[in-house]
């Protein structure tokens, strides 16, 4: 028990990851009414993009470059060929869209960079840092601050921009919003680009950490989905702390039970929520504040 | 009042999927005017403003603003061009804040033009200045009203379409709505009123048209319709007689 805090800090780290997924998909649901089961490949994308440019010489900074630039324009091509033309199918359909567009990325992303593991340096040298009895890689601190990052880019866009709010406006009543001039589909293309960015960062930033391969992004996007939905899908701020709390439970349980019963601990965590509080565990605290 | 027609509907006809709900309707809206439409549930009243607001495609006839047809120009186009609606039930973004709701009323126009807007809309209600940070949800049905009204106004229409703006709305406050609209028609723009009021109406239009079931029967100056056996029991005998006060 007296490991807890420790472990506690662990599943803080790692859960940082999965709030920049959740708020991906938090995003997009929120805009276009479609979860987007493909998040967890962006993110693959980015960190694999990332590793194999590293490991060809390319500076860090240009690998990662590259890196964000293929998952925006992977996620750009799953709204404008996929999902906009067919935007009339109804959400369950465009939702199964989305999760043959995550076999599609891992399909090509096998062919591009092959089967295997893909190794980047972590950012300024490979050290570790104590506390709370636990040994932690320093990179988590670059997970943390991409995380903290983006989640103040996000609060800054939605609640300072024009775009932001026509964002917030389709989200709240589309009709209405399209009165004002709004073109509920680009905003539905902005708000996918821009998860497909946030999971190229969490991609970026993870890979040295978690060698990514082509199967990588699935796990991620089911606990990005997990965080979503604990933070009450609509909510960017409830699947952030969504994110932090599935990396918790997570890392709790690996600590005193053992690693074989995470993920169905994490996974029963959101069926009981679907079932319990399908509004999300934390949408009352933080509903006012978007 | 001018004599140049800013709005012109010239035989529109329009429907929802199969479904025909006007059949060929002409009307005019010209500068510094109010005009209302008038009509039983379901004549077609929302599917008119509906389709010169552009959200719904008509299937015949023209939409001319300013002599212009704009029939196949879509909405982000309508609204720039200086058409706004306000629907039915308001339909203020309920949990974005005030000041907000009316940010996006501006939406598609430059910084200045924004905050110039947001000034004059402040200043002619100040209410909505008090409760600028409050999530629009909260605010009364009257001041929902207005909210719905100012969030027009931020994109300098000229053609205000307002779909049945006192309905559901305390007596006492439908009066101070009704004066808001009297003020919306001015050198520059005109007012296309649906309302279910027949006092609210007949109280603010200078002209005025009767709808029925996607024709229009009858239409002219608010004086004379408001003795029109039709538009009389359009109203299902809801009309003051002339000369009866209203408050």
């Amino acid at each position: 028990m007296e490991h807890i805090p420790g472990y506690v800090l662990i599943g803080l780290s790692t859960g940082t990851t999965y709030a920049v997924i959740g708020l991906g998909i938090a995003l997009v649901y929120q805009v276009s009414g479609i979860i987007n089961f493909a998040q967890g490949d962006f993110v693959m994308l980015g960190g694999l993009t990332f590793a194999f440019t590293a490991e060809q010489g390319a500076h860090p900074v240009v690998a990662a470059a590259l890196a964000l630039t293929v998952t925006a324009g992977c996620g750009a091509a799953l709204h404008l060929a996929v999902l906009a033309p067919a935007r009339d199918a109804g959400h369950d359909r465009l939702i199964v869209l989305t999760i043959g567009a995550s076999i599609l990325i891992q399909g090509s992303a096998v062919l591009v960079f092959g089967a295997d593991q893909h190794f980047a340096a972590p950012f300024g040298g490979d050290r570790q840092f104590q506390a709370f009895g636990v040994s932690i890689s320093a990179q988590y601190l670059w997970c943390a601050a991409a995380a903290a990052a983006v989640a103040a880019a996000v609060w800054a866009l939605l609640s300072r921009s024009q775009t932001g709010r026509a964002m917030r406006a389709v989200a709240a009543d589309r009709e209405t919003a399209r009165l004002m001039g709004i073109a509920p589909l680009r905003m539905g293309l902005i708000a996918l680009l821009l998860a497909a960015v946030l999971a190229g960062i969490g991609g970026v930033v993870l890979a040295p950490i978690q060698p990514p391969d082509a199967t990588a992004g699935v796990p991620l996007g089911l606990k990005g989905f997990t965080a979503a939905v604990l933070g009450g899908l609509t909510s960017p701020l409830g699947a952030i702390a969504g994110g932090l709390v599935v990396g918790v439970v997570e890392a709790v349980v690996t600590g005193l039970v053992s690693s074989g019963y995470r993920d169905t601990i994490v996974y029963g965590l959101l069926v009981a929520v679907l079932l319990v509080r399908p509004g999300g565990l934390l949408i009352a605290a933080v509903r006012e504040r978007l | 009042m001018s004599g140049t027609d800013l709005l012109e509907l010239s035989g529109l006809v329009a429907g929802y999927g199969r479904i025909e709900a006007l059949h060929g309707v002409s009307l005019t809206v010209r500068a510094g005017e109010v005009v209302c439409l008038i009509g039983r549930n379901g004549a077609g009243k929302s599917t008119l403003l509906k389709t010169v607001a552009g959200l719904i495609r008509p299937t015949g006839g023209r939409v001319l603003l300013r002599g212009e047809d704009i029939s196949g120009r879509p909405m982000p186009w309508r609204t720039r061009a200086g058409v706004a609606l306000v629907p039915e039930g308001r339909r203020v973004f309920a949990p974005i804040s005030v000041h907000d709701n009316l940010l996006l009323g501006g939406y598609g126009r430059a910084r200045k033009a924004i905050a110039a807007g947001l000034d004059d809309i402040y200043a002619r209600f100040p209410r909505l200045a008090e409760r600028r940070g409050q999530p629009a949800g909260t605010l009364s049905g009257g001041e929902q009203q207005m909210l719905a009204i100012g969030r027009a106004l931020m994109a300098a229409p000229s053609v205000i379409l307002l779909d049945e703006p006192s309905l559901g709305l305390a007596p006492r406050i439908v009066g101070e709505v009704g004066d808001i609209i009297a003020g919306l028609a001015g050198a520059e723009a005109g007012v296309l009123l649906v309302e279910q009021d027949a006092a609210v109406a007949f109280r603010l239009a200078d002209r005025g048209y009767l709808l029925d079931r996607g024709h229009i029967i009858t239409s002219g100056p608010a004086a004379t319709l408001r003795n029109d056996a039709r538009v009389r029991s359009a109203y299902l005998g809801a009309i003051p007689a002339p000369g009866e006060q209203h408050h």
